[in-house]
């Protein structure tokens, strides 16, 4: 942000540019310095906790497709897809987005201490927060790619629509995080509201539904929700045309950089009247 | 310096009207300035250490730092307390781009944690929290401490080896305390200013400050 001047520097020193450079680089500076210590705090010094960040929503993700495919048993089988292998990769994008909304706000008291090294933005415990769920859901998803391409002998279709559709998902999700940090701050009934609304927007985003099931009229209404791009793009990646799939990327980026700009704005607003 | 410009600070109190910090003051605080800014329980002195750290900003006017400025140094306050007091050090000294290894060997030297230094801050007893923190911002090398809560400033053989380190090393070094003792305030204090009810008072003469703080 733009108060970020050096260590020991004075704000009138160097020009406009070279001050952003070393804006950049206090920032970078920050969150590295942010990621290293969330690690220790999240995971303490054993290596099993590392491990846990990416366990915890592997299981997670294989219990709900066990659920579904097994015990339920319902849902249409396309050729080449089990249930139980379409739940995963349509469960995880949402594991990954309701970690990070609604973790945001929590993000931001329980670290209101951070902000008295002034070199700590708001953003950049925010930021740091996001990258390590960014990391863990990348992960799990490589080591899932690999295992459905060793075991059921299934690679995915479309590489690059999997991995850009992941990190629409991250863009997309950071900004409404932004968004839902900078409005619990001011207002509790904010607070309140974005559990529920991240919960309700499970059914309204096609994670467990693949769109071409739906009747056309009610797939234009979800494809309103950039999460339904985000699903089917992810589907996309993985199943390529065994099942027809809806998303526009340029719709999707849109929104990623809608919230995110908005996000910001919402937390340079929200900043001076924080109190300690 | 610090250029504080008609800088006011309120809070707005649940229900009816404002409660005031500071109205419209301004003042300097240059290197080499050593203030204790006394103040009664509840009269704004640890807010004020914010408005200075740039923690928190003023409702109205200006504060500008020309030189840095250590985070407001209170207990528990800037350091991690699940953290041991190595890694904290560690921390500290990445966000302001120091060397790792020789903050966490000067902070060491410094606080004579001993084995503390490997053992969560939550541990700490609030003499060795002060040490710490004290230890911490020193090996950053600011221009301004700020500091807050002196009354765990430590064992008298401590205070007189962090009066030698501000005289020796940091000469040129400015440093704000706040703190309802007079007694803190004569020890490591040059001049003296006193918050009371929304307006800070500077004083040249110590003594003359806490006569008048006293006689509140």
């Amino acid at each position: 942000m733009s108060e970020a001047f050096g260590a020991l520097g004075k704000p009138e020193e160097g020009r406009d540019f070279s001050r952003t450079l070393n804006g950049f680089a206090i920032q970078w500076r920050v969150v590295r310095a942010l990621l290293l210590r969330e690690m220790q705090t999240r995971f303490g010094r054993n290596q099993l906790g590392f491990l846990w960040l990416f366990l915890e929503p592997l299981m997670l993700a294989l219990a709900i497709a066990f659920v579904k495919s097994f015990v339920l048993g319902r849902g249409r089988e396309y050729p080449g897809v089990s249930t139980f292998v379409f739940c995963l990769v349509g469960y995880l994008p949402y594991f990954t987005f309701r970690a990070i909304v609604s973790r945001a706000p929590g993000t931001l008291r329980s670290n209101m201490s951070l902000l008295y090294h002034s070199h700590i933005k708001l953003i950049d415990v925010v930021l740091a927060r996001h990258l390590l769920e960014a990391a863990a859901v990348v992960t799990v998803m490589t080591m899932i790619v690999f295992g459905i391409a060793i075991w059921a002998d299934l690679p995915p279709n479309n590489v690059p629509a999997l991995l850009f559709g992941l990190i629409l998902l991250f863009l997309y999700a950071q900004g409404l995080g932004l968004l839902a940090a900078a409005g619990s701050a001011a207002s509790e009934v904010v607070e309140r509201l974005i559990h529920p609304l991240v919960y309700l927007s499970l059914p309204l985003s096609g994670a467990l539904i693949p769109l071409h099931e739906l009747p056309p009229k009610l797939r234009e209404v979800l494809l309103w929700n950039p999460q339904a791009h985000i699903h089917e793009m992810v589907r996309d990646g993985f199943f390529g045309h065994v099942l027809p799939s809806y998303y526009s990327p340029g719709y999707l980026l849109f929104a990623a950089a809608l919230v995110n700009l908005l996000g910001l704005a919402a937390l340079r607003a929200v900043r001076p009247k924080l109190e300690f | 310096m610090i250029v504080l410009r008609n800088v006011s600070k309120y809070y707005k109190m649940r229900g009816k009207g404002v409660r005031w910090i500071l109205r419209d003051t301004s003042a300097v605080i240059r290197r080499g300035d050593r203030v204790g800014i006394l103040g009664r329980n509840g009269a704004g002195k640890s807010t004020l250490m914010r408005l200075l750290g740039g923690v928190e900003f003023p409702s109205e006017g200006r504060i500008e730092r020309r030189m840095s400025v250590s985070w407001p140094l209170a207990h528990g306050i800037g350091v991690h307390s699940s953290l041991t007091g190595a890694d904290n050090a560690r921390f500290v000294a990445r966000i302001y781009g120091r060397p790792v290894d020789e903050i966490v060997e000067a902070v060491n030297e410094f606080a004579e944690l001993g084995a503390y230094m490997d053992m969560p801050v939550s541990t700490y007893s609030s003499g060795m929290m002060s040490r710490l923190l004290l230890g911490l911002s020193m090996a950053m090398d600011f221009d301004c401490y700020l500091i807050d809560e002196a009354t765990s400033v430590g064992d008298s053989r401590f205070i007189m080896r962090t009066q030698q380190r501000l005289e020796n090393k940091l000469r040129d070094s400015a440093v704000v305390m706040v703190s309802h003792h007079a007694m803190h305030i004569r020890s490591f204090c040059r001049t003296a200013a006193i918050l009371h009810e929304g307006s800070l008072t500077f004083f040249e003469d110590l003594d003359e400050a806490i006569a008048t703080y006293e006689a509140l």
